[in-house]
């Protein structure tokens, strides 16, 4: 047996017990998936968990025992210093967090996360283990780092496109500092690269400030993307306008925006001009038809001013015609305010005289510092700017001139305004030479050869032809030549004949008006046939004479196939900005061949309203589109544009498609055009483009031409009524009645939602009673039968013929009602359905889909309508209800501030009582008080004189007495000493009466009071011959001592005064907090029936010493009183008529004050 | 001994007056409280006896008056008094008075309770 020394033994105890803890724990921790391993102090390890083994492949049998830096070694070059920190740490602090370990195995690296802490056993403080916990992070730190890796591709790629782009593009970060920018953006905004890098998106947009860029960070962060026009500055200062398409991108949990940015300076150059051009154009032909439709010529001249300024916009014109080679203006418009002025030019003066040298139109942007304008005529009229335009006739002949002026600030003329204001001329020139033919015309009168000279002078063709059969009388020499016609043929035409494009009733309509003379002159447009066949275009102006009683047309034909050559380059230009305006505007597509989307262009991406990342990978047959027809049908994903391009493997143009917008939530209608492309030799398509174009706007507008005067007119009757109203029956009726009519069916119906998501019947039109009754006693709920459905799906519900209403209608009676056409529109406001509209028809009629586009429009204002109908009833009954419980309340308030009041006038007059009744208790106390006191003091003076006296005689200090003298003074003194006696009672019975009576307590020898009650009336005692018998132990008592002789001294005189012999026996006994002393005597005793009037005042007992014994009749009341108020005890009595009594004083010993 | 009777009711006077003085004692007399504050100054008494209920100036004050100068301060004051409240005791005692006699006295046994009570307070 080997002897171990004691320290061993407990090691070795404390190890086993160890091992036995671990072995509990193992169990947990084998199941642990994370590696456990504990080590002791010398770095041996002592338990290892499976987990563990796995991570480094070894078996547990090799770990334990061995130390772990063997192992750590092997598989981490400084994993022992990692290790050592480790276990420092935790031998320093307890425990050591998040230490990080790589093993490089045979197969792979490992990342582990260790902590660990010192093993603390309960019965001993150090053990020097450590156990560690290791965490495998391989998977994580890996994934990590392939996701970086993988970012860090696409930044690197993504850099490399947008890089050469030319849009510009830009990365922001939340603050809106620029984390990165590609050349075209610091060429677009004058920056060099590192330059704009230091700057935030304010520096570089004028319109961006801290707030509103959070606002946008907002609003990215929501929707993802962001697509505006702004304006950027440059580092110059200058600023152009951009449009600006971004999206938000979440990379390693930071926020970027990233934005492209294109320049649109010239595009909205473009647009610019091209709204104005149309403008102008329009404006221009309507004052053609203005100048040309009038024959005088001051109105022509009006008309001319008044056109050329609002072509341009200007605040002032002129107009004059040349008379005498010089030219005089006599009418000034401004601001539409005639008024008359005399200027006269002549050649070289002043700018209307430059324009009659130069015969071509003059600007002046700056009139101020013009040299050709007259400063004089400038200050009066007050011009800052002008353009004058000659008036030329068809042989470069000046006729006239017009100008117009500006007074306030106004943009440059340019050349575009003077080819306006030169159309302008052209067509004053003809009016004034047609005006000038007509009066001429009239002054020749009758004679036929002047009117063919007059006539032939001019250059344009002129008509003559009769108002009935429209047969040329006569025609000029420049239409014979442009027609081809000789006179001689041409009279035996008609007008007709060379008109190809009237035939006799067309040509009768155009000229009812000539005819009815409701105009003067008519200004059309067609084309002429020469006899050649080829055929012009011509500008006709028509007129009625009369020549010779007879009514002739006139018409004077002016060739403008010049003007409209002219005209076509014109367009053409236009075209040029339209077409580039549309190519910008026109999305691309690249679909491959099984129609997955491959790349789209910005402004694709623009119009469908969604990023790259949304298209790329897509097909047209995602349902995501939600594709619909023109007429709302669902838009099948094999029958895209693309998709029939690639099966046919032709060119599908003009698809029209509604697409739905999530950037702008809501439906865009494109017009989409796919072309396949094949290679070279092969068979099928290798990928189709499709051009879409947004044609929302221009649907918008045809679809709202279409709608009829007439239906707009309802659609506001409606509004306005539904608007008006807030009775929600009258709404619904009103409503009703005018939907049916509007899609011209017969039968209608609307439901409105209820709290309960029930439809409730309102209104309805030619529903059968059946419906009605299976309607309003059984509701239905959303999502059931025909409105329930439209109720559930938010969008209208038609059903265009019996079975499609059979499918849908869940309703008996519904089914049975034989409905052929059915149309629910759900009612939504604030996104909240509150009703459902639904028309009908029994007949085989079926609505315009136009028709039901108005219902769609309208049912929004009428859902509103009901909604604030019904919010108008809520408050109503909510304002009654509330008017409800406000009077109750009030009553409720009333009544308790009555009760109030009335307690409170209650208690008022209770406290007032008692109040009084204290007052008095006051008096009468301290007249008790005042009583006791005089009544005392009073009544004692006399009476200390009498006793006092008669003492003194008595003792003979005042002189001998005879012994009647004697006699007589002892009686007075006897009875004084009586009275006082007797006062003395009664101020004695007032006092404890009144609770006044004072207690003094003191500590005294009973016996001591015993032997002085005897001792007063050792006399009586002798005088009777009575045997006094005490037996009183020597005791002390704390009471009150008077009071005690008092009562003591009543019961023995009463004891001495009713026996006539034998003994008067006072005996004091003792318990334990008590005193009892009794005086027996052996008198005449107290008849049984006697006993209750012992203790009552002035009750005089009748037996037969009662004459001879003097009493107040106060004594034993007053002894009663006296023992049980002040000594806190009571006074019993045994009596046996003729044979004694015994009266018995019981005390406490202590009194307690 | 040289005693003083400060005492307003005439026959009380002759009473105590007439006792006292059977005792071989001398009797100085006051009627009232002012008179019994002057003549216990001027005469210097061993004693007095002094009824509280004054016309002027009751007992109480009388005591205090006393007690208050130099030289009588220590002249021992026996009350007098039918007062029969309660409390009066205590505000007699604490007047300065050195006992306390209720109305009627005794004449015969007067002197022996005031000795006694003299006795007692005897240091």
């Amino acid at each position: 047996m080997t002897v171990l020394n004691d320290a061993e033994e407990n090691n070795k105890r404390s190890i086993l017990k160890l091992q036995r803890t671990a072995r509990f724990f193992e169990a947990l921790l084998r199941a642990s998936a994370d590696g456990i391993v504990i080590t002791d102090a010398a770095k041996n390890i002592i338990f290892v968990n499976d987990t563990f083994c796995k991570f480094i492949s070894c078996n547990r049998h090799n770990l334990i025992g061995t130390s772990i830096f063997v192992w750590l070694e092997k598989l981490s070059s400084n994993a022992n210093e990692i290790w050592n920190e480790l276990e420092s740490q935790t031998k320093k602090n307890g425990i050591a967090r998040d230490v990080e370990f790589r093993m490089n195995t045979d197969s792979d690296t490992r990342y582990f996360t260790v902590n660990s802490s010192l093993l603390e056993h309960v019965d001993i403080e150090e053990t020097g283990l450590i156990i560690s916990i290791w965490q495998d992070e391989t998977e994580r730190i890996l994934t990590e780092k392939a996701l970086a890796g993988a970012y860090a591709e696409k930044m690197e790629i993504f850099k490399a496109i947008v890089h050469t782009i030319s849009d510009a593009v830009f990365w922001l970060d939340p603050e809106g500092n620029f984390i990165y920018v590609n050349e075209s953006a610091c060429k677009s905004l004058g920056y060099d690269h590192d330059e704009l890098m230091k700057l935030k998106v304010f520096d570089v947009n004028p319109r961006a400030d801290s707030a509103r860029w959070n606002a946008v960070v907002r609003q990215f962060r929501k929707e993802k993307v962001f697509h505006a026009e702004s304006i950027h500055r440059r580092k110059d200062g200058s600023e152009f306008p951009v449009e600006i398409v971004s999206s938000y991108i979440k990379l390693d949990n930071k926020e970027y925006f990233c934005g492209f940015g294109r320049d649109i300076t010239e595009r909205k150059h473009a647009e610019e001009f091209i709204s104005r051009r149309n403008i102008q154009l329009r404006i221009l032909s309507k004052a053609a038809q203005k100048i040309n439709t009038v024959l005088e010529i001051p109105v022509i001249m009006q008309n001319l001013i008044t056109s050329a300024m609002e072509i341009t916009d200007s605040t002032a014109g002129t107009a004059g015609l040349i008379v005498n080679e010089k030219i005089v203006f006599s009418e000034y418009n401004e601001n539409g305010k005639l008024f008359p002025i005399d200027y006269v030019f002549k050649k070289g003066y002043g700018v209307p005289g430059h324009v009659m040298e130069t015969k071509s139109p003059y600007i002046s942007n700056d009139a101020r510092n013009d040299p050709y304008v007259i400063q004089d005529i400038r200050k009066t009229l007050c011009f800052n700017n002008l353009a004058n335009v000659p008036i030329l006739d068809r042989k470069g002949q000046m006729l006239g001139s017009f100008q117009i002026h500006n007074t306030k600030k106004h943009r440059q003329f340019d050349h575009s305004d003077i080819e306006m204001l030169q159309g302008l001329a052209s067509s004053a020139a003809i009016a004034l030479e047609n005006a000038r033919l007509m009066e001429d015309i009239r002054k020749v009168g009758k004679e036929k050869k002047s009117l063919s000279l007059i006539l032939d002078k001019s250059l344009n063709e002129i008509y003559i032809f009769d108002s009935e059969k429209f047969r040329f009388t006569y025609v000029n020499s420049g239409g014979c030549k442009n027609l081809g016609y000789s006179l001689k043929s041409l009279r035996s035409m008609t007008f007709l004949d060379i008109t190809p494009g009237y035939d006799e009733v067309l040509f009768r309509k155009y000229i009812t008006p000539l005819i009815q003379h409701k105009k003067k002159k008519l200004l059309l447009y067609t084309d002429l046939r020469r006899a050649n066949g080829s055929h012009y275009p011509i500008e006709l102006h028509l007129q009625l004479i009369e020549q010779e009683g007879s009514h002739l047309f006139l018409a004077i034909i002016i060739d403008i196939t010049e003007r409209k050559r002219a005209e076509k380059a014109l367009s053409l230009s236009e075209e040029k900005y339209r077409t580039l305006y549309e190519t910008m505007a026109q999305g691309v597509i690249y679909h491959n061949e099984s129609g997955t989307i491959i790349s789209a262009n910005f402004a694709a991406q623009k119009i469908l309203g969604l990023s790259p990342g949304h298209l790329i990978g897509r097909t047209s047959i995602d349902p995501m589109w939600k594709a619909i027809h023109e007429d709302g049908s669902d838009f099948p994903g094999e029958k895209h544009p693309a998709m029939v391009a690639l099966r046919t493997r032709k060119e599908v143009r003009n698809v029209v498609m509604g697409v739905f917008n999530p950037e702008v939530k809501e439906y865009r209608w494109i017009q989409v055009n796919a072309i396949p492309q094949t290679r070279y030799a092969e068979t099928r398509p290798y990928q189709v483009y499709t051009t879409i174009n947004d044609i929302t706007e221009l649907k918008r507008a045809k679809d709202e031409m279409q709608l009829a005067n007439e239906d707009l007119r309802i659609i506001n009757k409606i509004i306005s009524t539904a608007t008006g109203l807030l009775d929600i029956n009258q709404i619904l009726d009103t409503v009703l009645d005018e939907c049916i009519k509007i899609v011209g069916l017969e039968g209608g119906t609307i439901c409105f939602v209820e709290p309960d998501e029930t439809l409730k019947l309102g209104a309805h039109r030619s529903t059968s009673k059946e419906t009605i009754i299976d309607l309003t006693t059984n509701k239905i709920r959303i999502g059931e039968c025909l409105c329930g459905a439209a109720a559930r799906d938010l969008k209208p519900l038609i059903l265009p013929d019996r079975e499609a209403v059979i499918k849908f209608a869940t309703r008996e009676a519904t089914r049975k009602e034989d409905i052929r056409y059915h149309a629910a529109f759900p009612l939504i406001t604030r996104g909240k359905c509150v009703g459902v509209l639904c028309l009908f028809t029994r007949t085989d009629k079926k609505p315009d889909v136009k028709k039901l586009k108005i219902i769609e429009l309208i049912s929004s204002q009428v859902a509103l309508s009901i909604r604030n109908a019904q919010l108008y009833e809520e408050t109503k009954e909510y304002a009654l209800t509330l008017e409800k419980k406000v009077a109750q309340r009030t009553k409720q308030l009333h009544e308790s501030q009555l009760g109030l009041l009335n307690l409170m006038d209650d208690i008022n007059k209770t406290a007032v009582e008692l109040d009084k009744a204290n007052k008095r208790l006051i008096e009468l106390d301290l007249m008790k008080s005042m009583f006791i006191a005089s009544t005392s003091h009073e009544l004692r003076t006399p009476l200390n004189s009498i006793i006092g006296f008669t003492s003194i005689l008595l003792e003979g200090w005042s002189g001998e007495l005879t012994p009647e003298q004697r006699e007589h003074i002892q009686i007075v003194n006897t009875s004084g000493k009586h009275l006082l006696s007797l006062i003395n009672d009664v101020i004695d019975i007032s006092k404890i009466e009144a609770g006044k009576l004072e207690v003094r307590v003191s500590r005294f020898n009973l016996k001591e009071v015993i032997d002085e009650v005897v001792s007063t009336l050792k006399q009586e005692l002798n005088g009777k011959g009575l045997l006094v018998i005490i037996d009183v132990a020597d005791m002390e008592l704390n009471t009150d001592r008077r009071r005690l002789l008092q009562c003591i001294m009543n019961l023995f005189s009463n004891a001495v005064k009713f026996t006539e012999k034998g003994e008067i026996k006072i005996i004091a006994k003792s318990t334990n907090n008590e005193i009892e002393i009794s005086i027996g005597d052996s008198g005449i005793g107290i008849k049984k029936e006697d006993i209750p009037k012992l203790f009552t005042p002035f009750v005089r007992l009748d037996s037969p010493l009662t004459a001879k014994t003097s009493g107040t009749g106060l004594g034993l009341y007053l002894s009663r009183k006296l023992t049980q108020e002040v000594l806190g005890g009571t006074i019993n009595v045994e009596s046996e008529y003729e044979k004694g009594s015994i009266f018995s004083l019981r005390i406490p010993r202590e009194v307690k004050i | 001994m040289k005693i003083l009777i400060i005492e307003d009711n005439p026959q009380n006077m002759k009473l105590l007056a007439f006792v006292l003085k059977k005792y071989g004692h001398d009797v100085i007399e006051a009627f009232c409280g002012l008179e019994g504050v002057e003549k216990a100054t001027d005469s210097h008494p061993e004693l007095i006896l002094m009824d509280i209920q004054l016309p002027d100036i009751d007992g109480l004050e009388v005591t205090k008056r006393i007690r208050a100068k130099e030289p009588v301060q220590k002249i021992p004051i026996m009350a007098i008094t039918s007062y029969a409240m309660a409390g009066d005791r205590e505000k007699v005692m604490e007047a300065g008075c050195n006992g306390y006699f209720e109305k009627p006295i005794n004449p015969l046994t007067i002197m022996k309770d005031i000795e006694k009570v003299l006795e007692m307070k005897k240091p």
